[in-house]
């Protein structure tokens, strides 16, 4: 498991208040039961403020998966 | 750079890889996560000790995850770490260590040491710890515990993040049972922009406050219908505070308006009947946002000079919006277009979340937001902090009075002495508005004054200063007894001081009384207590303005008594080692120097030159001795002598002094406790020490008396002589304190 799938991890526990919760690239919206549109904006801000970057308009709207999150952050050139 | 290792990696080999690089530890423990042995955690612990004085997020979340998995995959091996503490640790092995107690739940011994941790050198390093701290404390069941670090977390932060954190975890122990409070209150966030993220960080930054915050945001866009309508959400939530929060956006201004006064008042009136609902459905109080000036306007600097322009329009709102205030009861105006301007507009407003969700501010402003909502939240039920307690050397002036004199400490006169001044003038504008100021320090009485009186840069005058302490007592005493003099509530007293130890200890002590970190740089302690608004009021009146006049004249100067309060918590909270030494070559400068300015803790104060004590090294006729106190917060050096001379059967302590650094730690003790078994082991049959007053030794008064030594003779002049006897007189040292003691090696 790599650092960034760690970090990743890790804001989905705070924001969906699952201190077990286990995330894989698969996982989508439909997978996970309060995965709703406040939650998705959360997942935004928490991903902004952990890896210290901005995503565009279209990326905030067309995250639907893990993995189109993980592609997301891998173009801004995250640090890990 | 990247390099490929072997599984087993040599510490040497890393060394070499990330000597000199920006975050030694980060790389080192990054490169260690490819080594799955039992060997992994013994060598991150070593690159913790060796390069985490300093800790940085990176390197600390990092240390985390490597605790994790190291647990994981060796549990026993792990535990096999945890045994017994080593006596210094840095910054960043105690985070390890703690991180591998809590991977092992062990949860009640990571939250001792998470709560003995230093904090670290950046602002949300602290609220780091006390976040993990908080965790700790719930596993392990402390739930008092646990909630206090919530609030400290919440204090402490300015990450948006880490408030919604501890809004989480606050709520799941709400979930459990009511959190005391020292007030519920049944606040609502309405308005034309989404709340759904304001109101988590709001909750967080009330529970540091002390304020249960039940929270309503109605929906998105409908908050004139939740006003207005009988039965709407908000109704039903009857609210005692109601934040109304609109936007610029929502004023719906064109960038250039014709008729720019029947704008402004056309806007004044709709929302004071929204405020007129609030008051007389709930009695509510109200809190209008004002109106950010848009930090873009396609009209440029038009906006601001046309008379019908967006920029200046908005301006004259925002003047209008405070004098309507002063004619409306339970109205008060948040400044919304100074919060963005303090955190910055280009960082206030997130175009991406606006369009997206609606979102205003962006997530980065909302702690500030928070904070301002909070401080009014305070005002508004009158838990706001009515009085300022001030500690003096170090906080108001550089340097310690005591030691430096008149001339000696930094106060104007320079960059370092200005920032001093700027605080002083911060501190007199607050009492002009109403806070009471006390002083609280460590000091001779009459020293403290001195600067007040006679210094051409002070500031704060002795009228200024409601009541004024200046002993050798425990703070938490001394502030107990300001709040019960003054006759307020001691979680009406802010203490600011730039001693770490003394913060360390009131907070411990007198939880209830705030106090803030403070930086090292007085620069910034104008930036830091102004960040946490503690004396937010709604309005002023003479009587605020008199206040600290008639306390002052309430405060009765009676002679204080002297209590016996057990400091031995504090002493082995702060894991003391004490190095004794006999003087050495390396040591006489040093030695020197201290012999010939220290002041206040010294017995007979006998100045001597470098030659003089190089003599002394050596000497059969001579016992001498250096105290090293190091403890927790670092290493103080050398900083305690004394000189006997044998004289027959008998030992003479000729010099004794400590540096006032080290002051109020029984440090004295330990030296002393050297002496005695010296005499015992050499057979003398006496000791004999001397006390020859100064104008600055007060403090060392009556130390011989409280070693338990006779007083054989009394001077004139005050000077006294004193004796003990080793064969018949026992003495234990502290044992709170580690000794090494060489003193008699030679």
């Amino acid at each position: 498991m790599t650092s960034m799938d760690d970090r990743i991890r890790a804001v989905f526990r705070d924001v969906f208040d699952d201190d077990e919760m286990q995330v894989w690239d698969e996982m989508a919206a439909k997978d996970v039961l309060d995965w709703d549109s406040l939650a998705q904006v959360k997942l935004v801000i928490g991903l902004e403020e952990e890896f210290d970057i901005k995503f565009t308009t279209h990326e905030v709207a067309k995250m639907t998966c893990v993995g189109d999150l993980k592609k997301a952050l891998l173009s801004k050139d995250v640090a890990i | 750079m990247t390099k490929q290792f072997d599984q087993s990696l040599e510490l040497g080999d890393l060394v070499q890889v990330i000597e000199g690089t920006e975050d030694p530890l980060a790389l080192g423990v990054q490169l260690l996560s490819a080594d799955q042995s039992e060997l992994q955690v013994e060598r991150a612990m070593e690159l913790a000790q060796r390069y985490g004085s300093q800790v940085k997020p990176q390197s600390a979340r990092l240390l985390k995850q490597l605790a994790g998995s190291y647990a994981s995959r060796h549990p026993e091996a792990a535990g096999r770490h945890l045994g017994e503490r080593p006596a210094q640790m840095s910054a960043a092995a105690g985070w390890l260590r703690a991180m591998l107690l809590q991977a092992t739940k062990e949860y009640k011994r990571a939250a001792l040491e998470l709560d003995e941790l230093l904090d670290w050198g950046w602002d949300e390093g602290r609220a780091m710890r006390l976040l993990a701290l908080a965790r700790a404390r719930m596993e392990a069941g402390d739930r008092a515990g646990a909630l206090a670090a919530l609030g400290e977390t919440a204090k402490a932060t300015l990450s948006y993040r880490t408030l919604s954190t501890v809004d989480r975890l606050l709520s799941r122990q709400k979930r459990a049972g009511t959190i005391p409070s020292k007030r519920r209150c049944r606040i609502a966030l309405i308005g034309s922009v989404t709340m759904d993220f304001v109101a988590p960080a709001l909750r967080a930054v009330c529970h540091g406050c002390g304020i249960d915050a039940e929270i309503y945001t109605g929906p998105f866009g409908q908050y004139q219908q939740d006003l207005l309508l009988p039965h709407s959400g908000l109704a039903v939530f009857s609210p005692e505070i109601v934040f109304i929060a609109t936007d610029w956006r929502s004023l719906g201004l064109d960038n250039e308006v014709a008729d720019p006064l029947a704008a402004i008042e056309e806007r004044v009136t709709h929302l004071r009947d929204l405020w007129a609902q609030c008051r007389s459905r709930w009695g509510a109080f109200v809190v209008q946002h004002n109106f950010e000036v848009p930090a873009t306007d396609a009209y440029g600097r038009l906006s601001a000079t046309l008379s019908g322009g967006r920029g200046r329009l908005i301006r004259q709102l925002n003047l209008r919006l405070w004098e309507v205030e002063r004619e409306e009861p339970g109205v008060a105006v948040l400044d919304v277009e100074q919060v963005s301007a303090v955190v910055g507009k280009n960082v206030w407003n997130d175009s991406v979340l606006w369009h997206s969700v609606k979102q205003y501010p962006a997530p980065a402003g909302i702690p500030a937001l928070v904070r301002h909502q909070a401080a009014l939240i305070r005002a508004i039920l009158g838990l706001s902090s009515k009085c300022l307690v001030l500690d003096l050397d170090g906080t108001l002036w550089g340097g310690v009075i005591g030691e430096d004199g008149l001339s000696g400490i930094r106060l104007g006169g320079g960059p370092e002495g200005e920032a001093y001044v700027a605080f002083q003038h911060y501190v007199r504008s607050l009492k002009r508005k109403g806070v009471v100021l006390a002083v609280c320090s460590k000091n001779n009485d009459a020293d403290a004054r001195l600067p007040f009186g006679q210094h051409p840069e002070m500031v704060l005058r002795l009228d200024d200063i409601a009541m004024f302490v200046a002993n050798w007592r425990p703070k938490d005493e001394n502030l107990r007894m300001i709040a019960e003099t003054i006759n307020i509530g001691l979680d009406t007293l802010v203490l600011v001081d730039d001693s770490f130890s003394e913060r360390l200890w009131v907070r411990h002590r007198l939880p209830e009384v705030e106090v803030p970190e403070l930086p090292q740089d007085p620069a910034l302690y104008v930036d830091t207590l102004a960040r946490h608004m503690y004396f937010e009021t709604l309005s002023i009146t003479d009587e605020d303005r008199q206040r600290s006049t008639s306390y002052r004249e309430n405060v009765n100067r009676k002679e204080l008594e002297s209590s016996s309060s057990d400091i031995d918590a504090f002493l082995s909270a702060l894991r003391m080692g004490v190095e004794l030494q006999p003087f050495r070559p390396v040591d006489l400068v040093r030695i020197t120097q201290l012999i010939n300015k220290t002041n206040q803790f010294n017995l007979t104060t006998r100045r001597m030159t470098e030659s003089q004590v190089q003599a002394l090294i050596g000497s059969s006729n001579h016992y001498t001795q250096t105290m090293r106190l190091r403890d927790r917060l670092g290493d103080n050096g050398l900083t305690g002598i004394l000189v006997g001379v044998i004289e027959g059967q008998e030992l003479r302590i000729d010099n004794w002094l400590m540096s006032c650094r080290v002051l109020g730690r029984r440090v004295e003790e330990v030296m002393f406790a050297a002496v005695v078994r010296f005499a015992r082991d050499r057979g003398l049959s006496g000791l004999l020490g001397e006390y020859i007053p100064t104008a600055k030794n007060e403090p060392v008064k009556g130390l011989y008396e409280r070693l338990g030594f006779d007083c054989i003779a009394e001077s004139e002049d005050g000077s006294r002589r004193y004796r003990w006897d080793p064969s018949r007189q026992s003495f234990e040292a502290p044992d709170k304190i580690l000794i090494e003691d060489f003193t008699q090696r030679n």
